[in-house]
C-alpha cells in the first residue's frame, strides 16, 4: 500500500512538470507605437539652449503624471513659458555656471542642476489657503508654478519708461526666488549644512508660519514668514532671498532720508540719503517699526529685534560660507552676476 | 495523506491542455489602443469645418461658452494643432490623443479661448469646472461624446458648418443685448408661466450683469450675471452664472426654475427689436428702464415704518457721497456748505420741544447745533412702490430767517421742488433676511421726472 502512495505521489510530481505551453511565434515588427511629439518653435529652442548643452528636459505641455492629482492646475501659455525659460537660462543657469567656474567647481551645474523642469501656468492652491509656487523632488525634478504670472508688474500709470523697466527687472529677479529655494534644498540634501545653524533660532520655528507676516518674521530673526516653518526652509529661504534681492547690486539705488544706524545697529536720530542694493536695503531696514512715543513719529528697532537681527546675520554668515566652501559659489558675487544678467536681458 | 493523493490524482485526470480558445479580437490590446487613437484623431481632423459645442460646467458657479474646434493632425501622428473659437475670439494651441483608461483627447497646451473654463484662481481653486483632458465615450448620430477625465463634465461635439465660423451675427446680438444694460434696471418680464399673467407679471431683475463677477474671472465680466426675483416679499437670487451667446440666441447657464417652469433661453426678435423668452410654455421679454421694473409689495409703507426705527427717525441725504446721493450731491453740497442748513432729511415723525407731534415731513437740520426746520408733508401712494409728497405749507422752525432761506436759496428751492414733485418717487427695495432674524432694507429712491437722480440708503 505504501508503494502505491509513493507511486501516486511520483505521478503527481511528474504531472506537475508537464507543460501546456505552446510557443507562439514573435512578430517581426513591434506592436508598440510611439507618437512623435509635436515640435514647435519653443520645443526647438528648448532643445538647442537647454537640453543639448545642459541635459535639461523641460515639460510645459500638459502631462498629468507630473503633478499631484489632488490639485487642479493648468499648463503655462507658450509666451510666458518662453519668457520664463529665457530668464531661467540667463539669470539662473549661466550665473551659477559662471560663478562655479570662477570658484573652481566647473562641474557644479552639470552635476546638480535639476534635470527635469516642469512648468505650470497656475499656482497650486492648497486647502489651508496658501499657494505652492515650487516643488523639488529627489534632486532631479523641480516644478515651478504660476508661470503665467511670471514677472508681472503692477504699474500705476505715472512711471517713466526707466522706472517701469526697473520694476520689471526687479520682478524678474524676484521671480527666481522659488527656483533658488528649491535648488537650495537639492544642495543641502547633497552636502549637509552645519548643525549649529539649527540652534540659532531654535524654539521659534512654527507650523503656523502662515499666520505671521513677513515684517513680524523679521523681528524674530527670519528673512520671510515661510522660513519660520523649519530649519531647512530657513536655510534655503536665506539663500534664495539673497539671490532674489539682487537688483541694484552693481549700481546701488538712492534711498532718501533713511535713518542712520550706529555701530551696534541701533537707529540714530540722524537721517541721510543712502545708495543701497535691494539686499542691503533689506538688511538696513530690518525689523523697523514706527515709534509713536516720539514726536514727530520716527522709526525704532527694539532691543529684542536687534538681538534677532544679529542672530540673522550669523545665519547669513553660515549660508554664505557654506556656499563658498562647499560649492565654490560666492553669494555676493552671484548677486552681481544676476544683476548684470537681468540688465542685459531686459534693456 | 491518502485523501490528498486521491484529490491530486483526480485533478490530474481531469486537467486539460486544451488550447482551442477562441480569439475574440484579431489584434493585440496595444494594436487596438493604437487603432482607437488613430481613429479618433482621424474623425476629429477629417471634419471639413471642424466641430462645435455648447459647454456648460460648474457647480457653485455655472459657466459656459459656445466653442468651435478645428483639429489639424500631424501626418501619421495622433497630435497636432487645434484652433478653438468662441463668438468673440480665436486661439490656436496643441492637442494630442492618447491612451489611458480609454482614448483621451488632451488639450495639452494653453488655449486662450478654451482654458478660461479650466484655469483655477483664488476664488475657484479647482477651476470653474472645465477639464483639459476628455475621455472619448462614444459616437452617436454623428456626434462625439466625451466625459471629463478629472471633472464630471460632458462634452458633445457636433459637426460644424462653414457658416458656424462666421460669428458676426452673434457679436451683433451681443452688442444689442449689452446695450439693454445701459439703463438703471434690466430684467425679464414674464406674462405667462411661473404663475405670471398679463395683469400680474413676474419680473426677475439682473444684478451685477456686465459689471463684475465674484468668481474671479475678471476678463470675462461681460459674460456673467445674477438674477434676483421675489416670491411675494421674499427676495431670492440665483448663483452667479454666465451667458452663452450662440446663433440661436442666449442661454442662461443657471436656469431659473419656478413652479415647474424653466427660464433659460432668450432669442432676438429683429422685427420688434426685443429679446424674447424662448422657453416652451413661457411668454415674456427682456425689459430695461431707468426706473425700477419690479414693484415691491408695500415698499412705500415699509420705508416710513423702517425710518421710524432709525436713530434719527429719518433718511439723511448725504451731501458728499456719490454712491449714496448720486447727482443730488451737486445740490446738497452747496446747501451743507452754507450758513443756514446742514442736512436735508426725509423725516417720518417730529415732535417740537413743546411736545407738538407731526407726521412725515422734510427735516432741515440747522447749521447751528440743535436748530431745525420741519416741513410737514402728506405722503400720497401712487402704487406699492411709488409715492409723492405734498407740503402742508407749514414751517416749524427755531432757525431765524429760515423762511427767507427756503424762499430764496436756489439749491434749497431746487431740492424742495424735486422732493415735492408732482410725479413722485419710485422705490427699488431689497430686503435681506439674516439668520438671526434681523432684516436689512436696501432702498433706492428714484426721482421719476429724471431717474438719473437717485438716493440710496440701507436701514
Amino acid at each position: 500500500m505504501k508503494n502505491i502512495y509513493i507511486l501516486l505521489l511520483m505521478s503527481a510530481v511528474l504531472f506537475s512538470f508537464y507543460s501546456c505551453d505552446k510557443e507562439d511565434e514573435l512578430r517581426d515588427e513591434s506592436v508598440v507605437a510611439y507618437d512623435k511629439a509635436l515640435q514647435n518653435e519653443l520645443d526647438l529652442w528648448i532643445y538647442e539652449h537647454l537640453t543639448k548643452p545642459y541635459n535639461v528636459k523641460v515639460k510645459y505641455k500638459w502631462d498629468d503624471s507630473e503633478v499631484f492629482n489632488d490639485f487642479h492646475v493648468v499648463p503655462p501659455t507658450m509666451e510666458k513659458a518662453k519668457e520664463f525659460l529665457e530668464a531661467y537660462l540667463n539669470l539662473w543657469i549661466k550665473t551659477y555656471e559662471e560663478e562655479s567656474v570662477v570658484g573652481g567647481n566647473p562641474e557644479f551645474m552639470y552635476k546638480f542642476m535639476p534635470k527635469l523642469l516642469v512648468l505650470i501656468g497656475s499656482p497650486q492652491y492648497n486647502a489651508d489657503g496658501t499657494t505652492t509656487l515650487g516643488l523639488a523632488e529627489g534632486g532631479k525634478k523641480v516644478t515651478i508654478f504660476n508661470v503665467n504670472k511670471f514677472a508681472e508688474v503692477d504699474l500705476f500709470g505715472g512711471e517713466t519708461p526707466e522706472q517701469a523697466l526697473d520694476m520689471k527687472r526687479t520682478a524678474v529677479v524676484k521671480s527666481f526666488h522659488t527656483l533658488h529655494h528649491e535648488f537650495g534644498h537639492i544642495l543641502h540634501q547633497t552636502k549637509f549644512y552645519p548643525d549649529e545653524f539649527k540652534e540659532i533660532s531654535k524654539g521659534k520655528y512654527t507650523g503656523n508660519w502662515m499666520d505671521i507676516s513677513n515684517d513680524d518674521a523679521k523681528k524674530h530673526g527670519f528673512i520671510t514668514a515661510y522660513s519660520m516653518s523649519e530649519e531647512n526652509e530657513d536655510w534655503v529661504e536665506i539663500a534664495a532671498s539673497m539671490l532674489s534681492l539682487a537688483s541694484h547690486t552693481n549700481e546701488p539705488k538712492l534711498h532718501m532720508d533713511l535713518a542712520v544706524k550706529d555701530n551696534e545697529g541701533n537707529l540714530t536720530s540722524q537721517d541721510a540719503d543712502m545708495y543701497l542694493s535691494d539686499w542691503d536695503f533689506e538688511l538696513h531696514f530690518w525689523g523697523w517699526e514706527l515709534d509713536f512715543d516720539q514726536s514727530p513719529v520716527r522709526w525704532k528697532v527694539t532691543p529684542e529685534t536687534l538681538e534677532n537681527w544679529k542672530k540673522f546675520h550669523s545665519k547669513v554668515e553660515m549660508v554664505t560660507t557654506y556656499y563658498k566652501e562647499k560649492w565654490g559659489i560666492d553669494m555676493y558675487s552671484m548677486q552681481k552676476r544676476i544683476d548684470t544678467a537681468v540688465t542685459e536681458l531686459y534693456n | 495523506m491518502k485523501k490528498i493523493l486521491y484529490i491530486l490524482l483526480i485533478l490530474g485526470i481531469f486537467s486539460s491542455c486544451d488550447q482551442e480558445f477562441e480569439e475574440v479580437f484579431d489584434q493585440t490590446p496595444t494594436e487596438r489602443k493604437n487603432e482607437a487613437k488613430a481613429e479618433l484623431t482621424k474623425v476629429l481632423a477629417n471634419a471639413e469645418h471642424g466641430w462645435k459645442t455648447v459647454m456648460v460646467v460648474g457647480d457653485k458657479i455655472k459657466a459656459g461658452d459656445f466653442f468651435l474646434f478645428k483639429f489639424v493632425a500631424e501626418e501619421g501622428q495622433n497630435n497636432g494643432e487645434v484652433t478653438v473659437a468662441n463668438p468673440f475670439d480665436t486661439s490656436t494651441s496643441e492637442f494630442e490623443v492618447r491612451s489611458e483608461n480609454g482614448t483621451v483627447l488632451n488639450f495639452n497646451t494653453y488655449n486662450e479661448v478654451f482654458y478660461w473654463l479650466v484655469t483655477p484662481n483664488g476664488w475657484e481653486p479647482g477651476g470653474v469646472g472645465g477639464d483639459l483632458e476628455l475621455v472619448y465615450v462614444k459616437e452617436e448620430n454623428g456626434k462625439l461624446h466625451f466625459r471629463g477625465k478629472a471633472k464630471e463634465i460632458e462634452l458633445v461635439l457636433e459637426k460644424a458648418s462653414a457658416d458656424d465660423w462666421d460669428t458676426t451675427t452673434i457679436q451683433e446680438d451681443f452688442t444689442n443685448f449689452r446695450a439693454r444694460f445701459n439703463t438703471n434696471f434690466t430684467g425679464i418680464r414674464l406674462t405667462k408661466g411661473m404663475g405670471a399673467s398679463e395683469e400680474k407679471p413676474f419680473v426677475a431683475v439682473f444684478f451685477d450683469a456686465f459689471i463684475t463677477n465674484k468668481a474671479g474671472y475678471s476678463e470675462k465680466k461681460d459674460f456673467f450675471y445674477g438674477i434676483k426675483y421675489w416670491i411675494g416679499e421674499q427676495r431670492n437670487e440665483t448663483a452667479e452664472a454666465s451667458f452663452i451667446f450662440t446663433k440661436d440666441g442666449i442661454t442662461l447657464t443657471n436656469p431659473l426654475v419656478i413652479e415647474g417652469d424653466t427660464l433659460s433661453k432668450l432669442s432676438y426678435n429683429s422685427d420688434l427689436d426685443t429679446w424674447e423668452v424662448a422657453n416652451e410654455g413661457l411668454e415674456g421679454e427682456v425689459v430695461s428702464s431707468d426706473l425700477p421694473i419690479h414693484s415691491h409689495p408695500n415698499a412705500t409703507d415699509h420705508l416710513f415704518e423702517v425710518l421710524k426705527k432709525t436713530y434719527n427717525k429719518g433718511w439723511y441725504f448725504s451731501p458728499w457721497s456719490a454712491s449714496w446721493s448720486g447727482k443730488f450731491t451737486e445740490i446738497l453740497g452747496p446747501i451743507y456748505d452754507g450758513p443756514v442748513i446742514n442736512y436735508v432729511v426725509l423725516g417720518t415723525e417730529f415732535a417740537t420741544p413743546e411736545g407738538v407731534e407731526y407726521g412725515p415731513g422734510i427735516y432741515l437740520k440747522g447749521s447751528v447745533w440743535g436748530t431745525y426746520a420741519y416741513l410737514p408733508v402728506e405722503v400720497i401712494k401712487n402704487g406699492e412702490s411709488e409715492f409723492r409728497m405734498e407740503w402742508t405749507g407749514e414751517i416749524i422752525s427755531d432757525i431765524e430767517g429760515v423762511e427767507d432761506f427756503i424762499a430764496t436759496d436756489s439749491n434749497m428751492q431746487q431740492m424742495l421742488d424735486m422732493l415735492l414733485n408732482e410725479t413722485g418717487w419710485s422705490l427699488a427695495l431689497d430686503i435681506h433676511d439674516y439668520p438671526d432674524g434681523s432684516k436689512i432694507y436696501s432702498y433706492e429712491m428714484y426721482y421719476m421726472p429724471d431717474p438719473s437722480y437717485r438716493f440710496y440708503g440701507s436701514f
